[in-house]
């Protein structure tokens, strides 16, 4: 009879792991603790969140109430680290909302407003903050394939355009770019992009590629949890027909060392 | 891990795919794979029956494939609404709605579900293959609706529904509405949510499926080896449910 393979246990016996999920979120209060619960049974080191309720972006206080229960989260669970999430076009109130949180350590980085194109001018005042600050910069992107999928998402090209500007800070293009057949290659040239793997996309190939089109050291594993669970996106690292090394590197370590986070345990 | 359980897999296709290439998608190949992952039994359909016109052309050919792979068990692909496949005269056959467009509570599904119950067959039902947002333009495919499934499974109390890649939500929703339906854990499960359904409705109503080679096998595999679920309801999911399904 065959082995049952656990990859995960395998992996864990053979090499010294570290997972660093790049890409989490909180919905609600209650989240941070199903993330921290789940992280601590899966030894997971470091979980990085932002919060994606709360999205009206017009009211100053709306904007701030995400990310202010990020900072409750963060504070009380030494495994969360935040991103502050805003909208680059509401001008100073993003500004103001990136200098009222990210002067925490437990604040890492800036998560960009999903249907705000990355190569907009107004995101550049955010990317000064990010790159004086010393901070990585999270941007969701998705290049829709069919007409099923519904609002504007920034695409993987503007990131890439974004990127070119602003060559010093470390950019992370979320979900491969959604489309990932396509969406490495079209940031492949640009060299402080990395591309998170997170989501509900468990497509056979789609880390191979993402290695292929950048390199691994600028692949990062990220979950998307709690909507969808760390374990299926362990999951495509572990399965990916890479070397054993590079899937270590994706799962923790490439993370930990562009947003310089110490070990954890 | 060494372990007495069986694993099947009840959901995984061999073949190309019209729209990006595959690996694994020939018998030697899937069978290596899924051997190196724990899985002894893989229950596999054509994924050129689900795009060709001659289905009965391409399940034969993979019937062919796999003829002496005792582990390798063929599940034909069906469409009700086309007037040359002749129905489903197997015990097992795989329904694809979200790419043949009917509804399973209509004429020419119900009479085919009908005949599936009095024959004592099982049925498994895609619901899609990949996530619509990734789909091809030129292909455009819907996941299949939900309703019309809960009033089959109704109607034909005696039929069992295996539901593959069924999201989250979905799965929630047949299992909450039908007795006699059992789903796959293809796609990406939110943290929690095995153990919630096994404390909610048991642990005899969900398989393991992997939708290879579409997807990656440690997916689907790493959500229940890894689910925080006693021990026996891990062997029931894994492979338990389907010997028991499926003879």
């Amino acid at each position: 009879m065959p082995k049952l393979d656990s990859g995960l246990r395998t992996l864990r016996e053979e090499t010294d792991l570290r997972i660093v999920d790049c890409h989490a979120h909180l919905w609600s209060e209650a989240d941070a603790r199903v993330l921290v619960d789940e992280a601590n049974r899966l030894r997971i080191e470091r979980v990085c969140v932002s919060c994606l309720s709360h999205w009206d972006w017009s009211e100053e206080g709306n904007a701030g109430r995400g990310n202010s229960l990020v900072r409750s989260a963060v504070q009380d669970n030494p495994k969360l680290l935040g991103y502050v999430y805003v909208d680059p076009t509401v001008g100073d109130m993003a500004l103001k909302q990136i200098d009222e949180y990210t002067g925490m350590p437990p604040f890492i980085g800036i998560k960009l407003w999903i249907s705000c194109r990355a190569n907009d001018r107004r995101v550049h005042p955010v990317l000064e903050r990010a790159s004086s600050s010393g901070l990585v910069v999270l941007a969701h992107a998705w290049r829709r394939g069919s007409r099923l999928s519904k609002g504007y998402q920034t695409l993987p090209s503007e990131v890439a355009d974004l990127a070119s500007s602003f060559p010093e800070v470390p950019i992370i293009m979320a979900h491969i770019g959604g489309d990932w057949e396509n969406g490495a290659l079209e940031v492949a040239d640009a060299e402080n992009v990395a591309v998170d793997t997170c989501g509900s996309i468990n497509e056979s190939g789609m880390i191979e590629s993402a290695v292929d089109a950048v390199g691994s050291a600028r692949v990062l594993f990220g979950s998307d949890a709690p909507s969808s669970g760390y374990l299926p996106n362990i999951g495509k690292i572990i399965s990916a027909e890479i070397p054993l090394k590079e899937k270590v590197d994706i799962l923790g370590s490439n993370f930990a060392r562009l947003a310089g986070i110490a070990k954890h345990r | 891990m060494k372990s007495k359980t069986i694993v099947i897999d009840s959901n995984c296709y061999l073949g190309n795919w019209p729209t990006r290439r595959l690996r694994h998608n020939g018998a030697e190949s899937l069978r290596r794979l899924a051997r190196e992952n724990g899985v002894q039994k893989c229950l596999v359909s054509s994924l050129e029956a689900i795009f060709h016109r001659d289905r009965t052309a391409a399940n034969r050919a993979l019937e062919v494939e796999i003829s002496g792979m005792d582990d390798m068990i063929p599940v034909p692909i069906v469409n009700p609404a086309s007037p040359i496949d002749g129905g489903a005269s197997g015990r097992l056959f795989r329904l694809v709605p979200c790419y043949h467009r009917y509804s399973l509570s209509k004429e020419p599904g119900l009479q085919l579900l009908e005949d599936a119950e009095r024959r004592d067959a099982t049925v498994f039902v895609s619901l899609r293959m990949r996530d619509s947002r990734l789909s091809h333009p030129l292909i455009g495919a819907r996941p299949a609706e939900i309703q019309p499934i809960i009033d089959s499974a109704s109607s034909f109390p005696g039929l069992r529904l295996i539901i593959n890649n069924a999201k989250a939500r979905e799965i929630e929703q047949i299992l909450s509405a039908t007795d006699n339906t059992y789903l796959g854990c293809e796609w990406s499960l939110p943290i929690g949510f095995v153990k919630s359904v096994v404390e909610s409705y048991g642990d005899g109503r969900l398989v393991f499926g992997s939708n290879a080679p579409l997807h990656y096998y440690q997916c689907s595999l790493l959500q229940i080896l890894e689910a925080d679920i006693p021990p026996r309801s891990r062997e029931m999911i894994l492979g338990g449910n389907m010997a028991s399904i499926s003879g």
